[in-house]
């Protein structure tokens, strides 16, 4: 009993002890609450006093004293300021967020002396932190003191007895001075403590030119291969190179959970910017760990925008190999469109049936539509519309103009694709052709606009070629088209002759012009400035009207080297000079 | 036969018709132009390639005039289809005249602050560069590569050697003539263009018998110094226009820190300049802080100090009289009197730093430096501009070149241009 008595006044000043800190810690947060009210109203001023209250009522300054920092910075009194600081340095000496700011409103102030000596103060005050280094060091690199930064950067390294814990800062310096290689390094070194710096590193290393590209290359290629180094020349490939180079430096990585993960980000990200080809080898890798069938669609699917119908057939293969029913619609319809676009109409037609009563209503109109459309690449007309009645489909008026155009009715063609918001390339290109000519019939233009559907761009430059004899009206388009497709093959041999042809026996046609154009350019990129001069001077001089003209003179001064070269615009700059 | 004679008689009534057509034509058609008129107001779609049409001219022996004052400074070409194609293909405007419309500008000029001074010949250009510099590192090779016209790049070897008095007028860009090398050694010390900067200067110095840069430097400084003196035009811009006055003035003191020749700077070399040499300034005070980035206070926006950066502002280029001051006029000829400034290792010049006889040609208002001097010295002349890259105004080491195919119309360029085309003039007596 005794000392059950004596233990109860115990609770109760432990009890009080609790509620008055309660009570503080609750006036604390009801202050800085008020004060972050204020300032996002806009009364930054009646904030200022609130933040104050709150700063001196808490164990964690940090909130409060960036508030203040943020409202007596917009007040423009930077002396102010540095009195707070200072009042809360003399209690927390040590305190980061107090030396940062005192920091930060000395340099922007451009106290440089100040600064430094506000400096000196906090690295006495945390001996072998590299906090102050850091910190001192990014604010003089993001005003541009190059010089003053690698002063600082190297009193670090004395003092901390190496660079590693300033890696980052060092890297950025050494970016800013174009020593890429020594960047390169930095930034592998900071990526074992700052791993969230990477779109920095890319930044940086990504003004990086010629040469230096491969020597930065070869410096985060090395082994050991780290994930957020190889994130970094991902990054920096995607900014350089390809997406397909950005993948490989991916790649590589041994699988852990982290890097499938990174993958899979990776290949969302390919998707994104329509890097169909290497979004499905991304999401290929992953599928390899992780067997889902959502991601054989995404796979699929992603080859199929990528224009390989084979190897999305392939990979809706492997899903009927898992027995894996859980995403059977939407790769049913990938199939279908798969078969379409290799020409296999008939398989698809039979593959609609077999799963006909499978497929919700929804995917099974889609699957409908994707047959029939499949036959009209074909060219099968009847068989197209027979497809669309079985599902209840009307004749679509896209698929019944391009079945026109295939078929060489120009007149029907011309009024149903007028009327359809199709504004794909081939859409374009054929609407341009039957603007251009009057005629209602031509079979030479069904079939170029048909191989062109079946992906044989060979044939539809041949097309194009031999049917501009026939179309007169439309001649020098066909032609122009032609040179285009071969163009499109490596074929340029065969393009400039029709060039040639157009501006000799075409001069009066807008495609003269364009062909001056092109010429010139395939010249210049072989070399051949003198040749490119010429047609461009050509052009610039015969159709002086050309909408083509301002992208001659452009070439024109790329030919002659009067202004710089793209590869030399880029930037890089610190230090005024 | 009465459907033969209706046949021959409408042709014959058509015969008369067409004849009668023919004649109008003759007496309607306008009379061939005899000039080619070169706005340069702003109408004019290419600026700058318009002083290459004229450089060009010049250089195939046509004769040229420079309208002072007339639409922003134009020029007037002989109407030979060879420049009509050069116009064309560079997108300059072109206006055909006719003599009575000669005559009517002549007669505005002649009752206007303007003048028409005749251009005979193209001048002989040499630009002071490194070797293999390419043209985008310097804002005068990029006008007269943009333009279209020719020059040749000279340096140290070439200029020791007395080549200079090849040329009619020399370009110096951001070169540092004090052989501190823009003071850059502190922030790009280990930077591969430094090293290769420095190790190139020391062994050129070497080469040819100097025992440092900084005295390799000065004798090109007393070369060019002679070239001037004995009748040679002078354009320099950025650093070249402070650092190649300090490097004249102190042909007997030692103006660079220890890094640049391992002796430090004489304490009084402020007092040992001699300012007779130099062209332009006077009673300078020297930088006597190795690692304070800057040369002395000549420059008025002393850009590399932090603490001392002044903000940029506008300049304003002065009017000049034409007839009695055409050389000034020249220089200023612009569609635009108000040009935004641009930074430079020297972006201006501070007026108690100027000597008396300095013309100033633009300067901003109520600042106490000027940006754009000229003046004579001996037989020759010098103009000086202060800044870097007038389309780029914060230029920063390794920044992307100008593409002055994005600024045909820069008002800033066309100073540089003016003082291209300016020798090309044929020399009159000033008449004050």
């Amino acid at each position: 009993m005794a000392s059950g008595r004596s233990v109860w006044p115990l609770f109760l000043l432990l009890g009080v002890v609790a509620v008055s800190t309660g009570n503080a810690q609750g006036n604390e947060g009801a202050s800085l609450s008020r004060a972050l009210d204020l300032e996002g109203s806009g009364k930054c001023k009646e904030a200022i006093p609130v933040f104050r209250q709150a700063l001196g009522t808490t164990d964690d300054p940090a909130g409060a004293l960036y508030g203040l920092e943020r409202c007596i910075s917009e007040a423009g009194n930077p002396d102010t300021l540095l009195l707070v600081i200072d009042s809360v340095l003399l209690k927390r000496p040590r305190d980061p967020v107090a030396r940062t700011i005192q920091l930060r409103t000395l340099t922007n102030a451009h106290r440089a002396d100040a600064a430094r000596l506000a400096f000196e103060h906090w690295v006495n005050a945390v001996p072998g932190d590299p906090a102050p280094f850091r910190e001192y060091a990014r604010m003089l690199l993001d005003a541009g003191l190059t010089r003053t930064a690698d002063t600082v950067l190297t009193f670090a390294m004395q003092r901390l007895g190496g660079g590693r814990q300033v890696a980052a800062e060092l890297a950025e310096l050494k970016g800013a001075l174009g020593m890429w290689e020594a960047s390169a390094s930095n930034w592998r070194q900071a990526m074992s403590y700052a791993p969230y710096l990477e779109s920095s590193a890319i930044f940086v290393l990504g003004a990086a030119t010629g040469a230096a590209r491969d020597t930065i290359r070869e410096i985060l290629s090395a082994d050991p291969k780290d994930l957020s180094v190889r994130r970094i020349l991902a990054g920096l490939e995607m900014r350089w190179s390809s997406a397909r180079e950005a993948w490989n430096a991916l790649r590589v990585l041994a699988p852990t959970d982290s890097v499938v993960a990174a993958w899979l980000q990776f290949a969302a990200d390919a998707e994104e910017r329509e890097s169909w080809l290497v979004a499905r080898d991304a999401y290929a890798t992953v599928v390899a760990r992780q067997r889902k069938a959502s991601l054989v669609v995404r796979t699929a699917t992603a080859a199929l925008q990528g224009g390989d119908p084979a190897s999305a057939l392939a990979w809706t293969d492997s899903l009927t190999a898992w027995r894996d029913t859980s995403e059977a619609g939407t790769m049913a319809l990938v199939r279908l469109r798969a078969l379409g676009q290799l020409g296999r109409a008939a398989a698809a037609d039979s593959l609609l049936t077999a799963r006909w009563n499978s497929l919700d209503p929804v995917t099974r109109g889609d699957a409908v539509r994707a047959v029939a459309w499949a036959w009209v690449r074909m060219g099968e007309g009847a068989k197209a519309r027979e497809t669309l009645a079985r599902g209840g489909e009307e004749s679509d008026e896209r698929s019944a103009a391009w079945m026109a155009l295939y078929e060489g009715d120009l007149k029907t063609a011309r009024s149903g694709l007028r009327r359809l918001d199709d504004v794909t390339s081939d859409a374009v290109l054929a609407l341009s052709v039957l603007a251009r000519t009057r005629g209602e019939k031509s079979e030479g233009i069904g079939r170029a606009f048909l191989a062109l559907a079946r992906s044989d761009t060979a044939a539809a430059a041949k097309i194009f070629e031999s049917t501009a004899k026939d179309v007169f009206d439309a001649s020098p388009l066909l032609l122009a088209i032609s040179a285009r497709l071969y163009r499109s093959t490596s074929d340029s041999a065969k393009s400039e002759i029709i060039w040639d042809d157009l501006i000799k026996n075409h001069p009066q046609s807008p495609e003269a012009a364009e062909a001056d154009l092109e010429w010139a350019k395939v010249l210049r990129h072989r070399g051949n400035a003198a040749n490119a001069i010429a047609r461009l001077e050509h052009l610039i001089l015969t159709y002086p009207q050309s909408a083509l003209v301002p992208q001659a003179r452009r070439e024109l001064e790329l030919a002659k080297g009067t202004v710089p070269p793209s590869s030399e615009l880029r930037g890089h700059g610190q230090t005024l000079i | 036969m009465t459907t033969n004679k209706r046949t021959t008689a409408i042709p014959n009534a058509l015969r008369v018709l067409c004849r009668a057509l023919a004649v109008c034509v003759l007496v309607t058609r306008p009379v061939a132009a005899q000039h080619l008129l070169i706005p340069m107001d702003d109408r004019q779609t290419n600026h700058l390639k318009a002083y290459g049409l004229i450089f060009n001219a010049l250089r195939d022996g046509h004769k040229s005039e420079w309208f002072l004052n007339y639409r922003g400074g134009s020029f007037l070409l002989p109407d030979i289809q060879e420049m009509r194609r050069r116009a064309a293909l560079d997108g300059i405007l072109v206006e055909p005249i006719n003599n009575a419309t000669l005559q009517s500008i002549r007669s505005e000029i002649a009752a206007n602050n303007m003048d028409a001074v005749a251009l005979e010949r193209a001048p002989k250009i040499a630009v002071y560069t490194p070797p293999k510099a390419p043209p985008w590192d310097d804002a005068v090779t990029l006008a007269l590569q943009y333009a279209g016209i020719e020059y040749a790049t000279i340096w140290d070897d070439e200029v020791i050697a007395g080549d200079l008095t090849k040329y009619d007028w020399l370009h110096l860009h951001h070169e540092d003539f004090t052989g501190q090398l823009n003071k850059l050694y502190l922030g790009f010390r280990d930077a591969p263009w430094f090293v290769e900067q420095r190790e190139r200067g020391l062994a050129a110095a070497k080469r040819m018998g100097y025992p440092t840069l900084p005295a390799l430097k000065k004798a090109v400084a007393e070369k060019m110094r002679q070239y001037v003196e004995n009748g040679g035009f002078l354009f320099a811009m950025c650093g070249a226009t402070e650092t190649l006055g300090l490097a004249q003035a102190a042909v007997n003191v030692d103006i660079a820190g220890s890094f640049a020749d391992g002796t430090p700077m004489d304490d009084n070399a402020d007092q040992k300049l001699d300012w007779n040499r130099a062209f332009a300034f006077q009673n300078v005070h020297v930088e006597q802080n190795a690692f304070v980035n800057s040369m002395s206070d000549i420059d008025g926006h002393q850009v590399n100090v932090t603490g001392r950066r002044q903000p940029l502002g506008q300049f304003q280029l002065f009017g000049f009289s034409a007839k009695f001051d055409p050389v000034a006029s020249m220089l200023v000829q612009d569609h635009r009197q108000v040009i935004q400034d641009f930074y430079g290792v020297t972006t201006s010049f501070t007026k108690q730093t100027l000597k008396p006889g300095v013309s100033v040609l633009a300067s901003e208002e109520g600042a106490p430096w000027v940006k754009y001097i000229h003046g004579d010295y001996g037989k020759g002349s010098w103009t000086f501009l202060g800044g870097h890259d007038p389309e780029d105004p914060q230029h920063n080491i390794g920044a992307a070149p100008t593409d002055l195919s994005l600024h045909p119309n820069s008002t800033g360029y066309r100073l540089i241009l003016n003082n291209v085309l300016f020798p090309a003039a044929k020399k009159k007596p000033l008449k004050t």
